[in-house]
């Protein structure tokens, strides 16, 4: 059977089906279905994954967090109410991820490092091995950003995400996440205009 | 209105967010003024550039092999709640874990004395073997990512270990990854050098003789 073409007046209706199907598939995965889960990760992995190399800058780091946060997924399945669509809840696993990532690399960074070496830890001058293949100088500039601006640029201009899901996802005020993309884009305006 | 207002009203404007009132004086201000009008329509190229970045991309390896493993093996948490499960398939869930539990363990207490008893020989007929220091102390497992990676004066094949005491290097084209017991791992850039100085429950310490470490990923999870 060929698939009917979306336009105006189905495209609405096909949403709604989306949804269903997503919400279908999610109670399925609570009640222990790794199949239906499955499905849940094949919509959504390649969007996970394009958000934690961006993130991250390393497409191997990428992938382990992308991994992470299906697992995390999975044991806090029950958690998840419907409240938001599946990939936002996804997202802000990821978000969460990272932070604590960073919280863990300070420890790390104390813990591990001596004093003396430190500085020659400074990811400056490190090439980002990125598989994005378009806009590569954006790319790039994007990568030096500071963390949490970074953070709330991808999540707004580039996920679509707006300041109020931003500051939930973030645990951040609004006008917080509102201060870093306006730094975020004006530091990317001065670098690529270089 | 001020340029220093009007360049952080940008961002409002681009959304929409202005009042009536705020946007007529903020397009009025832009007519007048050159410098921010440049600022604006610089702004509004970035954001249409970045708009149009992807919004995924597909890994490089089958990511799923790994969840379906971790998922489904005994490590993860529980994922049936007595909030969300029968009562049915929480028993039954409950009476398998229980088996795969009995079952695991039973499985690698064998594979434990397996191990003993195939390294009993090296213990205790050459005490100064690196088996033996490997046994008795603690260690950090080294894996070649490419090029020739030299391991305690050794050129390394795919894994080995060092101890404490132990030197790590890397060549103009070779890179490794380090793995530090219970804390995580590091990957070894190009041209390195590294000593293992210390390596304890709380505490593990190394000297960079020179290079670059970084890109590592810390163990959070319990």
């Amino acid at each position: 059977m060929l698939a009917e073409p979306i336009n105006e007046n189905n495209a609405a209706e096909i949403l709604v089906d989306a949804v269903y199907n997503e919400n279908e598939l999610v109670k399925k995965a609570q009640q222990g279905d790794s199949t239906g889960f499955r499905q849940l990760f094949d919509t959504n992995v390649n969007r996970i994954y394009a958000f934690c190399l961006r993130m991250s800058t390393n497409p191997q780091l990428a992938e382990e967090i992308t991994q992470d946060v299906f697992v995390k997924a999975w044991e806090n399945l029950h958690k998840f109410r419907g409240e938001s669509k599946f990939t936002t809840w996804l997202h802000s696993i990821a978000v969460n991820e990272f932070l604590t990532q960073k919280r863990s690399e300070k420890r790390f960074m104390q813990r591990f490092v001596q004093t003396d070496d430190v500085l020659k830890y400074d990811r400056q001058g490190e090439k980002p091995e990125y598989h994005f293949n378009t806009n590569i100088d954006l790319e790039n500039a994007i990568s030096e950003l500071p963390e949490q601006a970074k953070t709330v640029l991808i999540l707004h201009d580039i996920e679509g995400y707006r300041h109020k899901e931003i500051s939930e996802l973030m645990n951040i005020e609004v006008g917080t996440s509102k201060a870093h993309l306006h730094r975020a884009r004006k530091i990317l305006r001065e670098e690529l205009s270089k | 209105m001020k340029c220093t207002e009007f360049e952080i009203l940008i961002d409002d404007y681009i959304e929409g967010a202005l009042s009536s009132s705020e946007k007529q004086e903020f397009e009025l201000h832009m007519h007048d003024c050159e410098s921010c009008r440049k600022n604006y329509t610089e702004t509004a190229k970035l954001l249409e550039t970045v708009n149009s970045l992807p919004k995924s991309a597909e890994p490089m390896h089958d990511l799923w092999e790994n969840i379906e493993f971790r998922i489904t093996s005994g490590s993860r948490k529980k994922i049936f709640t007595l909030k969300n499960a029968n009562r049915e398939d929480y028993s039954e869930y409950k009476e398998n874990y229980k088996k795969n539990k009995y079952f695991k363990y039973g499985a690698i207490t064998l594979i434990a004395a397996m191990i003993l008893i195939a390294l009993l020989p090296s213990l205790f007929f050459n005490k100064n073997t690196p088996l033996l220091d490997k046994v008795m102390t603690p260690y950090w497992k080294v894996t070649k990512l490419s090029g020739i990676t030299i391991a305690a004066a050794n050129i390394i094949n795919d894994i080995d270990s060092l101890k404490v005491g132990d030197w790590l290097e890397t060549k103009d084209s070779s890179r490794a990854m380090l793995n530090v017991p219970g804390l995580g791992t590091v990957t070894v850039e190009p041209n390195t050098k590294l000593r293992i100085t210390k390596s304890e429950n709380d505490e593990h310490r190394i000297d960079l003789v020179y290079g670059i470490l970084c890109r590592f990923k810390v163990s959070y999870r319990n």
